[in-house]
């Protein structure tokens, strides 16, 4: 089922466009998550869509399998006519024996991933994997399993097209390792780790300035850098201490990776009543940290870090431009450089701008109206290096999540950088919004 | 094992009922302030490797009960 409607837009003369929204049923409300999306609705002219005799656009959903594996559902998306088709049934995607697997990964770029899962079998053992798909989407074609580390948790996650790095944590230890694949059978990793403290990670991000470029791309190749308070993973409402620990990869295989801590890098204002997490965006001079506040949403500030090697330099913080009008707390920024935060994600997560302005972002604000959530369309201009921005209001309240208080999202951004997917998780329903960005 | 495990379970889905009602959250962060509330309450009457389980079961069980569909789970 698909139904749409206009969201007029202004009168003649105002050159903004109507929005133009469709929404599916899509998989069930059951299901953990949006992996991979390819086709012709993201891929950009360049890029190849291997899978096009089975789909031209298709996305991959992470769901549960006999409630103990994780299994996936290919799904179509024909863009004619916003319908959804299911390709084949679940197929079983992790199965390390035992019982119950959990874990998270993600694309990397077209059909390829990175893994990690656990199971409790072999002594609850993680298992880290780089992987690609099938031409009909129904299994890997490879399916590597790289490291294996007892009595872990934690994720594989992308940093770039061909780079991910994976993170295994526990109370225990905690340990980290990046590794590059480009599909097939080989894989070159980094060593891993050894474990330490200062691994604990509250949030993941990938070191901005020179380095590489395009979207979902930019930063510093073979290098990653995360959040903790005091080699801890704690966070609670009262934490405001923030260390950037820092690693980093000359690229060759099994060599060792150079890890910096900055300790005390932020100081965050007070945040009592509110145990959000701060977050990272990739820009192209740099970093910037937002902080958000749910219990105080105009204590909202963006710290800017550029980085030089493994040290980082934290400039003042600046109020979050979006006031208490477009409040940080509503906004979304997870996963939106395209960099794995913590569960389930898919490059198209990355709201960068398409059209090559590297620092403009796009992305939603999510809020609650009586009993449903709306749902508006923003854009985050972070191109000064000081960390001041410019928050800029695209569509309002363009869609609805009925009878929903979750804000539990999956977006896609597509290829014509204006229309854009969202699957929303407690209602199963896919919205499909044109001219969402202009 | 029920200790930790049901303190953990309790806290993990009040943290996460809030978190979800909010763009950014993760099930990890929801999870792990859960196991440093348990841990304060039970100190180390417990090791670390039973929290560690502990919390691994508590995310397991809203996964599979509830899809981790934290708003869905009555009070």
């Amino acid at each position: 089922m698909s139904f749409g409607y206009q969201v007029l837009g202004f009168g003649v003369g105002v050159s903004k466009p109507s929005a133009t929204v469709s929404v599916s049923d899509m998989a069930s409300s059951s299901d953990l998550g949006i992996w991979a999306v390819g086709g012709d609705w993201v891929y950009e002219d360049s890029e190849t869509n291997s899978q096009s005799g089975t789909a031209t656009n298709w996305l991959m959903m992470n769901a549960p399998y006999n409630t103990n594996y994780y299994a996936t559902t290919p799904i179509s998306y024909d863009l004619s006519d916003h319908s959804v088709s299911e390709l084949a049934s679940d197929w079983q995607t992790y199965n390390l024996g035992g019982a119950s697997h959990s874990g998270s990964g993600g694309q990397l770029s077209l059909d390829r991933s990175i893994w990690g899962i656990r199971s409790y079998a072999d002594s609850i053992s993680a298992r880290y994997y780089f992987a690609d798909l099938a031409d009909n989407l129904e299994s890997f074609t490879n399916n590597i399993n790289t490291v294996t580390v007892v009595q872990r948790y934690g994720g594989g996650y992308r940093l770039s097209d061909t780079q991910g790095f994976y993170h295994a944590q526990s109370n225990a230890s905690v340990l980290i390792g990046i590794g590059t694949y480009s599909g097939g059978s080989s894989t070159t990793l980094s060593a891993t780790s050894s474990e330490g403290n200062d691994r604990y990670s509250i949030g993941f991000g990938k070191p901005g300035g020179s380095g590489t470029s395009g979207y979902a791309n930019i930063g510093v190749a073979n290098s990653v850098f995360w959040m903790n308070d005091n080699d801890t993973q704690t966070w609670n409402a009262s934490t405001t201490n923030i260390d950037l620990n820092h690693a980093s990869w000359n690229g060759s295989a099994s060599a060792a990776l150079s890890i910096t801590a900055n300790n005390g890098a932020i100081t965050l204002p007070d945040h009592t009543g509110s145990t959000l997490t701060p977050r990272v965006l990739t820009t192209s001079w740099g970093n910037v940290v937002i902080h958000s506040d749910s219990a105080n949403p105009g204590n909202a500030v963006v710290f800017p870090v550029t980085w030089s090697g493994g040290s980082a330099s934290v400039g003042s913080s600046v109020a979050w431009n979006g006031g208490t009008s477009i409040p940080a707390n509503e906004c979304y920024f997870k996963e939106l450089s395209g960099v794995g935060a913590g569960g389930i994600h898919h490059k198209y997560m990355c709201g960068q701008d398409r059209g090559g302005v590297a620092d403009l972002y796009r992305t939603v604000r999510i809020y609650a109206s009586g009993s449903d959530m709306l749902v508006d369309t923003i854009t985050i201009d972070f191109s000064s290096s000081d960390g001041s921005h410019t928050v800029t209001s695209k569509q309002t309240a363009v869609t609805t999540f009925s009878s929903s208080s979750s804000a539990t999202i999956w977006p896609i951004f597509m290829k014509n950088n204006t229309d854009l997917g969202i699957w929303h998780q407690d209602t199963a329903k896919f919205h499909y919004i044109e001219n969402a960005y202009f | 094992m029920a200790e930790p495990y049901d303190f953990m379970l309790s806290k993990y889905i009040q943290i996460g009922k809030a978190a979800e009602k909010h763009p950014n959250h993760t099930l990890h962060d929801s999870a792990h302030l859960a196991k440093e509330l348990a841990m304060e309450n039970f100190g180390d009457t417990h090791t670390k490797e039973e929290y560690d389980d502990a919390e691994m079961e508590c995310q397991q069980h809203v996964q599979e009960t509830y899809a981790n569909r934290f708003t869905r789970i009555d009070e």
